[in-house]
C-alpha cells in the first residue's frame, strides 16, 4: 500500500534518517530522544531501537525536536535493535 | 563543495545570532540528556552543545534562556550563564548613555548639512582667459563660495558663462562633492591668413647703408652701397611689362620678397641712481596662525608684532574631508619678516656695468634678431647721484618689412589671368 502511495518510505514508516558527511559531522532526522551524552559515545533513541554513534570529541552542533547535528571524528555508527 | 556552502551558512547564522543576542550556559545535573529532550520537545532552539567533564555546555537564544526555568526544574538541573553576547546585550548597557545615539544624529545631520554647500570652486581648461574673471561673474549671480547647491541652476550658469565671454566656446559645470567644477573650452582663434596675392613693397625700417640685396621677386629700386631713409622704399611690388609691340607699358604687381642685408646706427639711453634703498632683513621671522571659517578670522593668539618694518607672506590651506568634500574652514599662516631699511651708494664701476648690461638689452630688444654688432661706443656721465649711459651702435642686420600696395583706380592693374587674355 505505501509503496502505491508514492510517498517517501521513511516517512511512512516513521524511520530515522541519517547522513554522514565522511567522518566529521552526522545529520539525524526523526529521531525520538538522546539517551546519553558524552564526548566519546552518543545514544539516541528511535522508532527502530537505539542508534549509537562513537568517536571522539563529540559535539552536538544543533538540537530540535527534528534535527540533530552531531561534529567531531566519528568511528561508529550502529543501531541496538 | 557543499561543504563550504554550509560554511557560508554558518557564518550567516552566526551573525543572526549575533544580533538577536545569546546566552551561553553550563548545564549540570543527573540527567542532563533528558533535559536536552524538553528543551528540544519546547521547541526552544539550542546549539554548540558540548561536554565539558560532568557539565554540558550549549549556546541558547534570549527568549529560549526565559522559558528554561521550568526544564530545569523538572529534571534537576542546575543552569549557570557563562557568558551573554550579541547586540541587545549592548544596547542594554549603553542604554543610560542617550547622548550617544544623539549625537550620532547631529554628526549625520551636520555632514548633510555642510556637504549641501559649495566650499570650492575649480575652473579647468581656461587659458586666455582668467581664472579670477569668471570667477567673479558666477559671484555676481550667486554661484560662490558657501552657496547652497540646491539654489544653483547650473544649466543657467553656463548660458550665462557662454554669453557673456564670447571665448568661451562650450562649458559644462557640475558638482564633485562640495566642489564646483566648471569646465570651459575655449574659442580657437582663427588663424591669420596671409594673402600671398596681395601686392607689397619693401620698406627700409630705419636708416640704413645696403650692404647686399638679392631680391627674389619684384623690382630692386635700390643698389649695394646705398643709403636708405626710414620709410624708403627698397623692393618695389610693381613690375613693369615691357610690350614690344604695345608703347603703353603696363604694370604687373606682386608680393615682393628680398634678402637684405644693411649697416645700421642705434642710439639707446638709460640711467640708474647711485643710491639705493636696500631691505636688509634681519633674520626675524613671526609666525602667526589662525582659522578661518568662510569669511571670519579666528586669531589662535593675540601676540603683537613689533617689528618697526616687516614684509608679510600668507599661505592658507583648505581643509578637506576627502579630495571632494573640501571644508569650509581654512588655516592661515601669516609669517612676519623684519628688514632694516637701509640706503646704499653704488660705486662708478659697479654702476657702469649694470648700466652696461641694460644697454645691450635694450639694444638686442631694438634690433633684428640675428643681429651683429659691427662697432659700439658707451659713454657715461655722472650727473646729481645718477649715473647716465648712452651705447651707439653700428649694427649688421636684415632690414626691411613689407607694406601692401594700395593702387590706384589710375594705373591699371594686371592680374596674370588677364593677361593671358591679352
Amino acid at each position: 500500500m505505501i509503496r502505491s502511495l508514492d510517498l517517501p518510505e521513511e516517512v511512512m514508516l516513521d524511520l530515522p534518517i541519517v547522513n554522514a558527511f565522511g567522518n566529521k559531522k552526522i545529520e539525524i532526522y526523526n529521531f525520538k530522544g538522546l539517551i546519553e551524552y558524552s564526548l566519546e559515545k552518543i545514544r539516541i533513541n528511535t522508532s527502530i531501537g537505539v542508534l549509537i554513534v562513537e568517536g571522539s570529541k563529540l559535539e552536538i552542533k544543533i538540537m530540535t525536536t527534528e534535527d540533530l547535528h552531531i561534529i567531531g571524528i566519528i568511528t561508529q555508527i550502529s543501531y541496538l535493535i | 563543495m557543499k561543504y563550504r556552502c554550509k560554511g557560508g551558512r554558518f557564518l550567516l547564522i552566526s551573525i543572526w545570532n549575533y544580533l538577536r543576542g545569546y546566552v551561553m550556559i553550563e548545564v549540570s545535573g543527573f540527567s542532563v540528556e533528558r533535559f536536552l529532550n524538553l528543551v528540544a520537545h519546547r521547541d526552544i532552539y539550542i546549539w554548540d552543545i558540548e561536554r565539558q567533564g560532568n557539565k554540558l555546555s550549549m549556546k541558547i537564544s534570549i527568549e529560549g534562556y526565559k522559558m528554561l526555568k521550568p526544564c530545569a526544574r523538572k529534571t534537576g538541573c542546575k543552569v549557570r550563564i557563562k557568558d551573554k553576547r550579541g547586540l541587545p546585550f549592548i544596547k542594554h548597557k549603553y542604554r543610560k548613555r542617550k547622548m550617544i545615539p544623539i549625537g550620532m544624529v547631529i554628526f549625520i545631520a551636520l555632514i548633510y548639512m555642510i556637504s549641501s554647500f559649495v566650499w570650492l570652486i575649480e575652473i579647468e581648461g581656461n587659458k586666455k582667459i582668467d581664472s579670477q574673471e569668471i570667477v567673479d561673474r558666477l559671484d555676481q549671480d550667486g554661484y560662490k563660495i558657501g552657496g547652497l547647491k540646491k539654489k544653483m541652476d547650473l544649466r543657467e550658469a553656463e548660458q550665462m558663462l557662454m554669453r557673456d565671454f564670447p571665448d568661451v566656446l562650450w562649458t559644462g559645470i557640475s558638482f564633485e562633492g562640495t566642489k564646483l567644477i566648471v569646465k570651459i573650452t575655449e574659442v580657437v582663434p582663427e588663424p591669420k591668413l596671409i594673402d600671398y596675392n596681395s601686392p607689397t613693397d619693401i620698406v627700409a625700417n630705419s636708416d640704413a647703408l645696403i650692404l647686399d640685396i638679392v631680391t627674389r621677386k619684384g623690382t630692386p629700386m635700390v643698389r649695394k652701397g646705398d643709403t636708405v631713409r626710414k620709410g624708403d622704399i627698397l623692393v618695389s611690388g610693381e613690375i613693369p611689362l615691357a610690350d614690344e609691340w604695345d608703347e603703353e607699358s603696363k604694370v604687373s604687381y606682386t608680393r615682393s620678397s628680398a634678402d637684405i642685408l644693411a649697416k645700421t646706427h642705434y642710439t639707446v639711453e638709460t640711467q640708474i641712481p647711485l643710491k639705493k634703498n636696500v631691505k636688509k632683513y634681519t633674520g626675524a621671522i613671526k609666525k602667526k596662525y589662525s582659522i578661518r571659517i568662510i569669511d571670519k578670522e579666528i586669531k589662535l593668539h593675540n601676540s603683537k608684532i613689533d617689528f618697526r618694518n616687516y614684509d608679510y607672506t600668507i599661505k592658507s590651506r583648505q581643509l578637506q574631508a576627502t579630495s571632494k568634500f573640501p571644508l569650509p574652514f581654512y588655516i592661515v599662516l601669516k609669517e612676519y619678516i623684519e628688514y632694516i631699511p637701509k640706503s646704499q651708494i653704488i660705486s662708478d664701476e659697479l654702476a657702469q656695468d649694470t648700466l652696461r648690461v641694460m644697454l645691450h638689452d635694450l639694444l638686442a630688444e631694438e634690433t633684428h634678431i640675428n643681429a651683429e654688432i659691427i662697432k659700439q661706443e658707451v659713454k657715461f656721465n655722472k650727473k646729481g647721484g645718477i649715473m647716465g649711459g648712452r651705447l651707439q651702435a653700428i649694427v649688421k642686420e636684415e632690414l626691411g618689412e613689407e607694406k601692401s600696395i594700395i593702387i590706384n583706380d589710375g594705373r591699371n592693374k594686371v592680374n596674370d589671368n588677364e593677361q593671358s587674355e591679352h
